[in-house]
């Protein structure tokens, strides 16, 4: 049987980090799939501000949820990156996929457009 | 030799980081007041501040982890928001302090009002921050900070009593106004144990991208560099009993703490004293600004670093452009001075709150594997926690009753 991992203390609230290194969001939930008869999977890792803040208060969550369902740009649903893709867990959890195809980044890609690169010097280089 | 370049320069920039505008507020205060009696406050804060430097680089070293990150990782997020809220506000009001203080340099200088100077000082550490890198902040305007080293030169220069200094370093109990006394021993100590500090310094041992090669260099500089912190505080305190306590001027305001070197530098005294707690607020506002951005963005796990341009950590950028003006407004609504206390005394409230988890984490394998804290720094640990406990506890009582 492969090492068990455990869940809480190696893999919530800990640093995602793509293959290069990129930091991508810390793992806000871990979501599980119930089964019949068998025990619970673990389907995916959630980099979610509105996880985060419901796990301080239920009133918090609603309230990040509803910032992220009306101003979030281009997005449905928080971002989830299946179990299958985590190669190590320790103190940072390496995933094999780099950090664009996450979609945990959009509110970085929107303030780079919309903002940042606005101000002079924001964008200097080019974009990323 | 390399090596030892690297621990001159993170030398100076630990003496440039220590003295602040707090540092040189409450140090002159405690002089002007009390004498030489409360150097034993500022010798016990930069013990505690020496041992704290060096867990905080150790675990960034080992781990490339900061404070801020490790506490979200290991204690949740649920906790993680209660010293990430305390700090952003403590924070902001020591930002807004440290504008204020390099304006009040300013206008010590030309007479100008210092509130004309609060938006030049807030654009100018922006720009830094948005044009600058790690290390240009870290060495350019640190090397700057080694200016503050004239209030030991005044010290000397007026001549004092090994002996009186000798009592001063023994703790001993008021002989008049208890609580102001009380209240300036934790102001002292809030301005030396500053939270932010402690995260900022593991940022940059990140930044710097120290590895286990770098520990030697890490106690070297967390001992010289606070020492030598703590030696311009005391000549900052000494060189205040020796020229305003017998004037029986009390510090109200920094125009009466800048008369303090006239004595000893006769006409340059102003203007030097304008320079050296300019250089000594302004070079701490841009690690204070940064600290705030590396505090959320660690937190919530968002790419960070100073050395990366704003359009690669948009969000980490957006944070120091936020807080700047933040503050610039609290430094133009607030009088410097009752600013600066203030935020000291938030500083001695938040300490436990911020640095107590530090300890757990100095005794994570996970994170410092063989490099853990051994038996003596985890009972020196536990005392700093208790003390800064007890600070907590007092600072409030001695705010209101003291300040």
């Amino acid at each position: 049987m492969a090492d068990a991992i455990p869940l809480v203390r190696d893999v919530l609230d800990k640093q995602v980090v793509d293959p290069d290194d990129c930091r991508v969001g810390k793992v806000d939930s871990i979501v599980l799939m119930p089964r019949a008869n068998r025990p619970p999977r673990v389907l995916a890792i959630e980099i979610s501000q509105t996880a985060a803040w419901r796990r301080v208060h239920h009133r918090l969550g609603d309230f990040a949820e509803w910032l992220r369902a009306k101003f979030e740009p281009g997005q449905d649903r928080p971002p989830r990156v299946l179990f299958e893709h985590v190669v190590r867990t320790g103190i940072d959890v390496h995933i094999d996929l780099p950090w664009k195809r996450t979609h945990a980044l959009v509110w970085e890609d929107w303030l780079e457009d919309r903002v940042i690169a606005k101000i002079p010097g924001g964008r200097r280089g080019g974009k990323k | 030799m390399k090596q030892i370049g690297n621990i001159a320069l993170g030398v100076v920039t630990s003496i440039a980081g220590f003295v602040d505008v707090g540092t040189v507020a409450t140090a002159a205060l405690a002089g002007a007041i009390y004498g030489f009696q409360l150097l034993w406050v500022i010798a016990l804060a930069t013990a505690c501040a020496i041992f704290l430097t060096e867990m905080s680089g150790r675990l960034a070293a080992v781990s490339h982890h900061t404070i801020a990150d490790a506490v979200r990782e290991r204690l949740g997020f649920r906790y993680f928001t209660f010293p990430l809220i305390v700090e952003i506000i403590v924070d902001l009001v020591l930002l807004a302090a440290e504008i204020g203080g390099t304006a009040v340099a300013l206008h010590l200088v030309t007479g100008v009002d210092f509130r004309w100077f609060v938006p030049l000082v807030a654009l100018v550490s922006w720009l830094l921050l948005w044009f600058g890198t790690f290390g240009m902040i870290e060495n350019g305007v640190s090397l700057l900070g080694l200016l503050t080293l004239v209030f030991v030169y005044a010290a000397w220069k007026l001549g004092f009593s090994w002996h009186e200094v000798g009592l001063g370093l023994v703790p001993s109990l008021p002989s008049s106004d208890p609580v102001k006394y009380w209240f300036i021993a934790v102001s002292i100590i809030g301005s030396i144990y500053q939270p932010y500090v402690f995260n900022f310094y593991a940022s940059g041992a990140v930044e710097d991208k120290w590895t286990l090669k770098d520990l030697p260099a890490n106690r070297v500089v967390a001992t010289i560099g606070m020492a030598f912190g703590g030696l311009v505080a005391m000549g900052v305190l000494v060189t205040a009993a020796l020229t305003l306590g017998p004037h029986g001027i009390h510090v109200d305001s920094y125009e009466q703490a800048a008369l303090m070197l006239n004595p000893a530098l006769g006409s340059w005294g102003v203007p030097l004293f304008a320079a050296a707690f300019g250089i000594a607020c302004f070079s701490t506002v841009l690690p204070v600004a940064l600290n705030l951005a590396y505090l959320v963005a660690q937190g919530m796990g968002w790419n960070w670093s100073e050395n990366l341009k704003p359009q690669e950590d948009a969000r980490f950028a957006l944070v120091y452009t936020i807080a700047i003006p933040v503050s610039m407004t609290i430094a133009l609504l607030g009088e410097p001075l009752s600013l600066t206390l203030v935020s000291m005394a938030l500083n001695a409230v938040i300490a436990s709150i911020v640095l107590a988890p530090l300890l757990m984490l100095m005794n994570d394998r996970a994170y410092l594997r063989e490099y853990t804290n051994g038996p003596i720094g985890n009972v020196i640990g536990v005392l700093i926690i208790l003390l800064a406990v007890v600070i907590g506890i007092a600072a409030i009582p001695l705010e209101v009753f003291g300040g």
